[in-house]
């Protein structure tokens, strides 16, 4: 008889057991469905895949110099060190190039300009436009009248004068210098652009000659990185 | 004693093992169906201290008042009334008192034990 109530306890501490885990296992919240379609998952996957094959050209380009690094001499090591440098200098825009470009000239169109109407004038949207179309369509580097476009130039209309690095542009006629990977693509692409519209608008044409060796000024003033600083928190990948 | 114990320990075991995840809007149930079971368990414990534990009434009582308790939350959930708190009182108290009377149960014999031994 004894023997018969202590299973019976044991069965049910057993049974005890089994809901406490039961309650230990409870999720506090059901989860997030996922409620995208078959399309939505596709795209979201290409995008991943694409930001994956970036990374690892962008790790395997580190992993290379990595290996310089480690694999050679001190002297060596100077040396990519060096070339590193160069090539940010080069990124940044501080370096001068002389590379096969366009030379895109600005001219106003005085045909077309009425009789009461002004003289043709540019305008720092215009220019702004007309510079993004250029990165859009591959520019590599950019300068305009000598004066090089790097990531943070700024481009503003001050007292009726557009500034480009805070130095005033003259009048028209105005030359942009452009080089790209695919020249003949880019003046392409210039020819349908929605800036040439534009510009038309505005009574300027624009010529493009392409040139076999075009000599693109570098960037002449201070680097302001005031404002900048290195952020502490980790991104994706930092550890 | 240890048997209970190694068995706890086992369903605990078997619960985590197996898998099984609950829902958070049943978790009310859950812990009202285990304070019920706990109750039971004492009750019984005592009763065997007192020599009248009965296996029949064990085993339908500790059923029975799992699902009397599971029904009354249910029932109190459907009308809005936080019935479950009132087999929470009920519990929680038959739990203390079956505590306090196990305690003395084995204080008495641990007690009887000591005189037995200094008798001899």
């Amino acid at each position: 008889m004894k023997n018969k109530s202590i299973w019976l306890f044991a069965f049910a501490t057993l049974l005890i057991g089994f809901m406490i885990s039961l309650h230990l296992n409870i999720k506090p919240e059901t989860e997030q469905r996922d409620t995208r379609d078959l399309w939505e998952i596709r795209t979201a996957l290409q995008t991943e895949q694409e930001r994956r094959i970036e990374l690892q050209e962008e790790f395997q380009s580190l992993t290379a110099m990595k290996n310089d690094y480690d694999t050679t001499s001190r002297l060596a090591q100077i040396q990519t060190l060096q070339s590193s440098i160069k090539e940010l200098m080069a990124q940044a825009g501080l370096t001068r190039i002389t590379a096969p470009g366009l030379e895109i000239t600005w001219q106003a169109d005085f045909q077309a300009v009425e009789s009461d109407e002004p003289f043709p004038k540019i305008t720092s949207e215009l220019l702004n436009r007309f510079l993004n179309e250029l990165n859009l369509y591959g520019a590599i580097a950019i300068a305009v009248e000598d004066e090089r476009i790097v990531n943070h130039s700024a481009i503003r209309d001050v007292s009726g004068r557009v500034y480009v690095n805070q130095r005033p542009i003259r009048d028209l006629p105005v030359t942009i210098k452009v080089t790209a990977d695919d020249l003949e693509r880019l003046s392409n692409y210039l020819a349908v652009s929605q800036s040439r519209e534009d510009l038309l608008l505005h009574n300027i044409t624009i010529d493009v000659e392409e040139k076999e060796e075009l000599d693109i000024p570098a960037f002449s003033d201070q680097l302001d990185l005031e404002f900048i600083s290195i952020t502490d928190d980790l991104e994706t990948g930092d550890e | 004693m240890w048997l209970s114990i190694i068995f706890l320990l086992i369903g605990v075991l078997l619960g985590l093992l197996s898998d099984i995840t609950i829902p958070e809007y049943y978790s009310n149930y859950l812990s009202i169906a285990i304070l019920a079971a706990f109750d039971t368990l004492l009750g019984g414990i005592r009763a065997h201290l007192e020599r009248v534990f009965n296996a029949q009434v064990f085993l339908t009582g500790f059923f029975f008042n799992i699902t009397l308790a599971v029904l009354l939350t249910f029932i109190g959930a459907q009308l809005g009334v936080d019935l479950y708190l009132a087999a929470v009182f009920a519990f929680g108290w038959r739990l203390f008192q079956n505590i306090a009377l196990i305690r003395r149960y084995l204080f008495d014999l641990s007690q009887k034990k000591r005189q037995a031994k200094l008798n001899k």
